[in-house]
């Protein structure tokens, strides 16, 4: 009992740091995200529920509403799992950095460097040359391949390195990095930024919208008028194009006119308006013709020369600063991948002394993954200086 | 000839070159694997061809755009990237024997397409939340995600079955006398894993960036949006429990089955939920 008390400091945080930097914790965390997510792909959300609670007895339909269960990914649980995987994440690559700092900053020989012996098995090449003649052939050869090479003469005999690749070391901070950019973005468009959906009929003049989410009211400082709504067709009946005639007013004088079709936002004052549906309302216009038709009995008869419909069209109007931090994360996310998936980093040390009567080349390498491309390497690194013969 | 005829054609050729890959397992004569190779490969580029035309004839009808628009489309287009990245496969590593299992899989993508009552088949033309120029390459990237993926399935079950057979130093049973070595396989697992991640990654970002002109919001939690993210996740446990734990071979290749149902799910299972990319919609 006593000893626990006197544990230093330093042994929490390590506890701490050990904890948040394991990727047990990370594979659990994705897992109940996964988990929450299936559960939110189920389970009506947001207006949907309404007509999913009727089905479901009043007790239970209270409990899974206070659990936020029918907003999940706006629910406290999932902010919680989003913002403890951030923080593994920082935890994870904080704890490592220093290693991979090292191993960057890691000499070609370091003091203790005598032999090939703490490395991968090395390739083995007899040759009937000079030791110098080949030490020079080899360091030719290596200075062609690679950007930075080094020697070192010692008493055991003659070392030669080269690299390539180091800077892949921190690939894997670059994508964990641009995943946090990513989250950091979507907490910046849900707080700072705002959505929107606002019906307007032919005619019609608005400069207030809802905002969803019960965010409240908003005033904008200009006002959208919809001129005109239209829809065509293909010849089978499928909608060709909705289109939105809108003109944009601040203080009263025109400021733009363009026409709003789908995938065609178009931008006012950074706020993005989409066409997003549309439909029918009352006061449209039946054109008929009535003529009376003669005989016994006289008749009226209608006859339809045009409906004309009168439309709303309905706008999304979106307004989320994060866009550009999240573009960000995903283009440093791809840079990244490149870095992780299509490089490594690939070290080679070179052995040239006599052995017997002939020169003995040995060649070994270190890789931070992909070993079957590491060999790949030295055996053309061989075959390499086999083939150059005298010529180099 | 019309497209949907070479079509309903090619889903018989694979379905051909499935039964000549099995012949060669079991009567262990390289001989049917090379006819099944060259089956596969007529396949494929009759395949192509239809595709092409049915592109050309989309542009007479007078509603141009790639064949990449309804389920129909994207069965076909499934089936068409399955068999080319198994081509790709087959020609680097010289193994046929994983034509078993991915032959087949094609053969359903095609014969659902070509026979399924509910899946129409004609060239329609494009809604306009459709027309965008990020369908193609949100489609594309997609569909090669999956078809990494569907690989990577294939060569788990070819994993685990050569398993069983690990315990015979000389297999007498050509079946499992075909099957690389499990030390490839698990190599050849992990690359695909990391291809179909790559591209999975792509089509999700190209989605997000057409859902940001077409709709507003660059994620708004659709069924498919949840569940190719839910996938994602899975894929890059996958390389995480790789990379730093060193978990190989078996539970790679269970991973590989778990991973592959969740692509299905999100490319199938979503129909039966609702949202925004629904096939079944109209």
């Amino acid at each position: 009992m006593k000893r626990k008390d006197h544990l230093p400091n330093v042994k929490k945080t390590n506890v701490f740091l050990s904890y948040f930097s394991s990727l047990k914790l990370t594979i659990a965390l994705l897992f109940f995200i996964v988990l929450l997510s299936i559960a939110g792909s189920i389970i009506p959300q947001q207006e949907a529920f309404i007509e999913f609670i009727r089905h479901l007895p009043a007790g239970w339909a209270a409990a899974l509403q206070t659990m936020q269960f029918f907003d999940l990914y706006h629910s406290i649980w999932f902010f919680l799992l989003l913002g403890l995987l951030s923080l593994n994440l920082v935890v994870c690559s904080l704890n490592r950095f220093p290693v991979t700092w090292k191993a960057y900053q890691a000499k070609a020989f370091p003091e203790a460097f005598t032999s090939l012996e703490n490395l991968p098995a090395p390739l083995t090449l007899m040759t009937e040359e000079r030791r110098e003649r080949a030490l020079q052939r080899m360091e030719a050869l290596l200075a062609r391949e690679y950007r930075k090479t080094e020697k070192r003469e010692t008493g055991q005999g003659t070392f030669l390195h080269a690299e390539k690749g180091r800077f892949s070391l921190f690939g894997i901070y670059i994508v964990h990095l641009s995943i946090l950019i990513i989250i950091a973005g979507a907490v910046v468009g849900s707080i700072f930024g705002f959505n929107s959906f606002i019906k307007m009929a032919e005619g019609d003049s608005i400069d207030t919208i809802h905002l969803k989410d019960n965010r409240g009211e908003k005033k904008l400082n200009f006002s959208i008028r919809c001129d005109r709504f239209s829809v065509n067709y293909y010849e089978d009946g499928l909608p060709r194009e909705y289109r939105s005639d809108l003109t944009f007013l601040k203080n009263d004088h025109v400021a733009y006119h363009g026409s709003l079709r789908v995938n065609h936002p178009i931008t006012f004052e950074g706020i993005r308006f989409y066409q997003a549906s549309h439909g029918t309302m009352s006061g449209g216009r039946i054109g008929l013709t009535i003529r009376k038709e003669g005989g016994k009995e006289q008749r009226d008869i209608f006859s339809l020369d045009h409906i004309d419909r009168k439309y709303y069209t309905g706008l999304q109007i979106a307004y989320d600063p994060g866009i550009p931090i999240v573009a960000t994360g995903a283009f440093l996310l791809f840079a990244g991948f490149m870095v992780v998936f299509f490089s490594s980093h690939r070290q080679i040390w070179i052995e040239v002394d006599t052995h017997g009567d002939h020169t003995r080349i040995r060649l070994a390498g270190k890789t931070s993954r992909d070993p079957r491309r590491m060999q790949r390497e030295l055996e053309l690194l061989m075959d390499l200086y086999k083939n150059s013969g005298d010529g180099v | 000839m019309s497209d949907t005829v070479i079509l309903n054609w090619v889903t018989y050729v694979y379905f051909g070159s499935s039964i000549l890959y099995l012949l060669r397992m079991i009567t262990g004569k390289e001989f049917w694997g090379g006819i099944a190779s060259w089956t596969t490969v007529a396949g494929f580029l009759a395949q192509t061809i239809a595709l092409i035309l049915r592109w050309i004839t989309s542009y007479k009808l007078d509603i141009g755009h790639a064949p990449l628009s309804n389920f129909y489309e994207s069965l076909i287009f499934f089936a068409w990237a399955i068999i080319l990245l198994y081509l790709i496969v087959e020609w680097r590593t010289k193994w046929r024997s994983a034509g078993i299992f991915v032959a087949p899989l094609a053969f359903l993508s095609m014969a659902y397409a070509s026979f399924a009552p509910n899946v129409n088949n004609r060239i329609q033309p494009l809604i306009p939340a459709l027309q965008s120029n990020w369908l193609i390459s949100h489609v594309i990237s997609c569909f090669l995600a999956y078809a990494a993926f569907a690989i990577t399935f294939c060569l788990g079950i070819m994993y685990l079955v050569k398993r069983l057979d690990t315990g015979n130093q000389e297999s007498t049973r050509p079946f499992f006398r075909f099957l690389p070595e499990t030390s490839y396989l698990d190599e050849l697992i992990y690359h695909n894993i990391v291809l179909g991640f790559i591209l999975l990654t792509l089509g999700i970002v190209t989605g997000s960036i057409w859902a940001h002109h077409a709709w507003g919001p660059y994620w708004s939690w659709d069924p498919k949006e949840t569940w190719s993210l839910i996938t994602w996740l899975i894929y890059a446990v996958m390389l995480h429990s790789r990379n730093m734990k060193g978990w190989q071979g078996k539970m790679m290749a269970i991973l590989a089955i778990v991973g592959f149902a969740a692509v299905l799910f999100t490319y199938l299972g979503v129909n039966y939920l609702p949202g925004l990319h629904s096939y079944l919609q109209s």
